[in-house]
């Protein structure tokens, strides 16, 4: 059902349970919003572009990405006009804003704005990693099995399974429609919201009927009298995948020392900092880097089969 | 109104608050420019909690398969209309769903379809740093329109009106705290102004939507409802 919009490749990561790909990218992006320092931010960015490498998906991460570049361009350029607080004036514009003032344009505004975009870029290269090497219904499946908001989980992962499906109703019944000579792209807005009659309300009523009929399978299987689920598959987590899961809650708790003690921040404002790196941090460089990039070594294992 | 559903409401808007410290506080601990705070992690802590209350309330509640079917089906309706509708700026389909489900189906029935939308259509759309606020901002909507009388049109149309704004609201918060330098009043107002534009169009296209397709929309869900409510003499 989902082979159109998430093809089935074959990786080392694909090969991994959902949930170490989904604890890695997230302690990635949780790393993302600890550290402002661009270097740590390059890691970081650089590890997640290394894993979709690895993982054959390099092309849907590209074309994923694309979405924030306009995002990472809105940034830069707003952020000269709101901040007044760099030292290096590029240029003064000769006009007053209301709310701003005089827009000045400061080397630390766009170098703060690149820092913001970097940090976006790489929460949404982690993003995308493990939406390229995860099929979602199988996270959720994961998911729904530890318990954790199991409603919730379970809601989400039936409305998923509906999403093809509805596509295709939605799809038919505008072809249908517009062979009927009705025309759905022309005239003023109200003209267009109307013109959707035909399509939204057959749309709505199939679907609240499959409702019903998915509520009275469910029931059928004894839904909810069971408070323990049982399971079609059952994947097996094995040793690497759990040292997987322990290195990704460890970059975390890293990133946080790392802070903690006083390195991974940067000031861009009065004047931009030279990014230097005192004896003391490099070791803590070293073990982060460690942890961040261990995910790829850790599946080439994994994938040959040594648990 | 439940017990709960005033905590909830209070944790909603305290949150929403809790974004405005560098406004109100602004050399305070919580101030984002002291190098020692995490301000987009703080933030990001605070309404991934928002949501999981909301989440929670939904797990308490006693829902069955037939509302977990109705909201799965409404979630993944309002999310594949969205997809074709994404290219056109404010014609989101979606709200308009998640304003009659919240009215039809109750509060938390409500922001359960506006969460489904925004994660479902952004694994299509794009997932990033703002689904999270999609997520609350839409189950938002549908956990207010849950309170709302909605029995005339015009009342459709002022509800869907506000929700536009109160969308792009939530989401000019989260574009401010994440990537705005300084975090005060006037670059506050100066996004939002920015924005006025879109939330301007989000808000007409839901009035649009809700004024042509909403009591009938409305009169198929209560019928729905109806169909399988069973009351106890």
């Amino acid at each position: 059902m989902m082979d159109p919009i998430f093809p089935p490749k074959d990786s080392m990561y694909h090969r991994l349970n959902p949930l170490c790909m989904m604890l890695w990218s997230l302690s990635v992006v949780v790393a993302a919003l600890v550290f402002d320092n661009p270097v740590y931010l390059t890691l970081l960015f650089t590890a997640t572009v290394l894993v979709a490498i690895y993982a054959k998906v390099f092309r849907g991460w590209m074309s994923y990405m694309k979405y924030c570049i306009w995002l990472c361009m809105l940034i830069m350029l707003l952020n000269p006009f709101f901040s007044h607080h760099g030292t290096h004036i590029l240029y003064v514009f000769p006009f007053n804003v209301p709310l701003i003032g005089r827009p000045e344009i400061s080397l630390e505004a766009i170098a703060y704005g690149a820092g913001m975009s970097l940090r976006l870029l790489t929460i949404m290269s982690a993003f995308a990693s493990l939406l390229y090497t995860v099929n979602p219904d199988d996270l959720l499946d994961s998911l729904t099995r530890f318990r954790l908001f199991p409603k919730s989980t379970y809601v989400t992962s039936l409305a998923f399974r509906f999403m093809p499906a509805l596509i295709r109703d939605s799809d038919t019944l505008t072809e249908v429609q517009e062979s009927r000579g009705i025309r759905l792209n022309s005239g003023n807005m109200i003209q267009r919201v109307k013109a959707r009659i035909p399509v939204i309300f057959p749309l709505l009523s199939n679907s609240l009927d499959r409702a019903v009929q998915v509520s009275e399978a469910m029931e059928s299987r004894a839904f909810g009298c069971n408070s323990k689920r049982t399971f079609y598959k059952n994947p097996a987590i094995g040793g690497l995948e759990y040292t997987i899961l322990f290195l990704s809650v460890l970059t975390v708790l890293a990133a946080a020392c790392i802070r903690y003690v006083g390195f991974g921040s940067y000031n861009y404002y009065p004047s931009l900092e030279p990014i230097t790196f005192t004896f003391e941090e490099i070791p803590y460089i070293i073990v982060f880097t460690i942890l961040v990039f261990s995910i790829i070594p850790l599946a080439q294992i994994n994938s040959r089969g040594l648990r | 109104m439940k017990k709960s559903y005033i905590i909830l409401c209070l944790v909603s808007v305290l949150g929403l608050f809790s974004f405005l410290i560098p406004v109100f506080l602004p050399d305070s601990v919580f101030d984002p420019s002291s190098s020692a705070f995490s301000w987009g992690l703080f933030v990001s802590t605070v309404m991934f909690l928002g949501v999981a209350a909301f989440l929670l309330e939904f797990e308490r509640s006693n829902v069955g398969s037939k509302e977990i079917g109705f909201i799965a089906v409404l979630g993944a309706v309002s999310a594949a209309l969205r997809v074709p509708f994404a290219v056109v700026p404010g014609m989101q389909p979606s709200t308009f769903l998640i304003i009659c489900s919240g009215y039809v189906f109750g509060p938390v029935a409500g922001f359960m379809v506006g969460a489904l939308t925004a994660l479902l259509s952004n694994i299509f759309l794009g997932m990033g740093p703002w689904t999270l606020y999609q997520v609350f901002a839409w189950g938002f909507i549908g956990f207010v329109s849950g309170f709302v009388n909605l029995n005339r049109r015009w009342k459709l149309v002022l509800t869907g009106f506000f929700g536009g704004y109160l969308f792009g609201g939530i989401m000019n918060l989260w574009f401010w705290s994440a990537f705005i330098y300084p975090l005060n009043l006037n670059t506050f107002l100066a996004v939002n102004v920015n924005s006025f534009w879109f939330d301007s169009l989000h808000a007409v296209g839901n009035g649009v939507f809700l004024w042509v397709f909403g009591p009938k929309t409305i009169k198929i869900f209560k019928r729905y409802r109806n169909r399988f409510h069973i009351e106890q003499i």
